[in-house]
């Protein structure tokens, strides 16, 4: 199924593009208003509302101020990657592979920047599968700058993302010989003996969910190659995170 | 409920798959150009792996973008080259000279300058039986650096090359690309590198991707754009000296990228620059509050 996709390449990058290029001017329009808005905090009842300053003025609060962007969070996750679905073979019968099982480690800051939009740097480390006698390693680190669109809906909130990123390949070993059938004979070939660091840069979209204040589920989709669409490859990363969340900022 | 869920990520995290790739020369070998012609030998008659050149040709062209060309972690680009004459000695001489016996002396005549050349060849000594489909050399490497690799395919009479699909054909192909780009074999089926032909080949396995991205990491430009790479980035470290040694293969029958680049590059730079300032202002917005 994943690799039918291929077949909606061209209409996949032209959506991310788009979905980039919407991300950045509703970002830009969200700045925009809230200079015109103030947050008026009521202090008894510990309510914020959100004022117009050219129709309010005279009822501005001793309390308001504006919307200032804030660090909400810092988070720790834990989860799995499959990188480039459905397009690497895992079988002498021809068989895609699916989600693989290589597990992620995340670290992330969540900064508010409006009401509706939140900033998430974040750098993750991939334990990339091992060979059994370890004669070649591989790790993975992969950097992102979260755009998110936070939606509230009544089972906790919900980030819809932009997800920009860098991932770094690392393979390397320490040399060697091993001896494998060659022809009808056999052969000895030779272990990379060096480390060797691949750069991509990444586009992604994905999801967070929030069912818990302290608790997020948060799946990306990360495209390679998104301008170039015979050859767009996706990876998939689920995270189960934990976040510390500062009580005095806390998100409503 | 938290912890079920805790549970059930930890569990399906713990699973890994094997791999290893491996490398048919001791230095680490690669070519030094990001595009590789391979052309094929004009003079080949191929007629007894049942093929024509114009057959061949266009399996090459698939074996290269349907398996080297679609690493996303490598910079590799191979290209289809043209028909190329470099004389009857291809199509009759052994590879290595004294037999095909590891390490070989590559035989000097057979020496391609540029690139990887692919001929027809019916030496008994290249192909001591039928059931061997080809048998590639890189035959001419510089330090680590590969400047041509020799590709045979098996034109004795009787080659078990004549009975394959295409699609057989065009992994055979790319088998050999592998190696003349400097890969070895494979322990397992699943890869391209696999020492035998499998049942059905439809892509890249993971070895064949790691030893690519090994060889041919991908640099993207946007750090050249931004001017914070340094000289070498993401190369490997060139510590590999002396003389390689090399193990001839052989395999057993069983676009417009560079604008697309520079554009991926401004886009990603665009990308950076539009969220610098929100990251800027956020931490002043911060620092101010305290």
């Amino acid at each position: 199924m994943l690799k039918e996709l291929q077949g909606f390449s061209v209409p996949i990058t032209f959506f991310l593009k788009s979905l980039c290029v919407l991300f950045l001017m509703v970002l830009v329009t969200d700045g925009q208003s809230k200079t015109k808005k103030t947050w008026a905090y009521d202090e008894h009842s510990g309510e914020a509302e959100e004022r117009d300053n050219d129709l309010d003025q005279k009822h501005k609060s001793t309390y308001e101020k504006e919307f200032v962007p804030y660090m909400h969070n810092i988070g720790l996750g834990i989860g799995t990657h499959s990188p480039f679905l459905g397009r690497v073979q895992v079988d002498d019968s021809g068989t895609q592979n699916g989600l693989e099982l290589n597990p992620a480690f995340t670290l992330s800051s969540m900064f508010h920047l409006s009401e509706h939009f939140a900033f998430t740097p974040s750098v993750s480390y991939i334990y990339s599968r091992n060979n059994a006698v370890d004669l070649t390693k591989k790790k993975e680190f992969n950097f992102k700058a979260d755009l998110s669109l936070i939606l509230t809906t009544g089972i906790g909130p919900f980030h819809f993302l932009f997800s920009p990123g860098l991932y770094l390949t690392r393979i390397s070993g320490d040399g060697g010989e091993t001896t494998l059938k060659n022809g009808n004979a056999t052969e000895s070939f030779y272990l990379p003996k060096e480390s060797s660091t691949a750069y991509n840069f990444s586009t992604g979209i994905g999801s967070q969910w929030y069912p818990f204040q302290n608790w997020s589920f948060k799946s990306t989709l990360d495209f390679f190659n998104y301008l170039e669409p015979d050859n767009l490859r996706y990876s998939l990363t689920l995270t189960l995170n934990w976040h510390y969340v500062d009580p005095s900022k806390m998100w409503r | 409920m938290n912890y079920s869920w805790t549970v059930l990520v930890l569990t399906v995290t713990v699973s890994f798959n094997l791999w290893s790739f491996t490398l048919n020369n001791n230095v680490d070998a690669a070519f030094d150009s990001e595009e590789v012609s391979i052309n094929l030998s004009s003079s080949s008659t191929c007629i007894n792996t049942g093929k024509s050149t114009s057959q061949i040709l266009g399996y090459l062209e698939k074996a290269i973008d349907e398996f080297w060309n679609t690493v996303p972690t490598s910079n590799l680009r191979l290209k289809k080259g043209t028909l190329v004459s470099k004389g009857s000695d291809f199509e009759s001489d052994p590879l290595c000279q004294g037999g095909i016996n590891s390490p070989c002396t590559p035989n000097g005549g057979l020496t391609v300058s540029d690139g990887i050349f692919i001929a027809c060849n019916d030496n008994i000594v290249n192909f001591a039986s039928t059931s061997i489909a080809a048998a590639t050399l890189t035959n001419n490497i510089e330090g680590t650096a590969i400047k041509g690799a020799l590709i045979l395919l098996n034109d004795r009479t009787g080659s078990q090359l004549a009975s394959l699909d295409d699609g057989a054909f065009i992994s055979v192909i790319a088998h050999e690309i592998g190696h003349a780009i400097g890969l070895g074999h494979s322990p397992e089926k699943e890869n391209l590198m696999y020492y035998s032909t499998v049942t059905k080949r439809e892509s890249l396995g993971w070895d064949d991707i790691e030893g690519t991205t090994y060889l041919y990491p991908k640099r993207d430009k946007l750090f050249g754009l931004i001017g914070c790479a340094p000289s070498g980035f993401a190369e490997r470290d060139p510590e590999i000296t002396g003389e390689a040694v090399i193990s001839p293969s052989h395999l057993r029958v069983t676009k417009e990228m560079e604008k697309n680049e520079t554009i991926s590059a401004l886009f990603s730079l665009l990308l950076g620059l539009l969220a610098m300032p929100f990251i800027i202002i956020t931490l002043q917005k911060i620092k101010s509050r305290k």
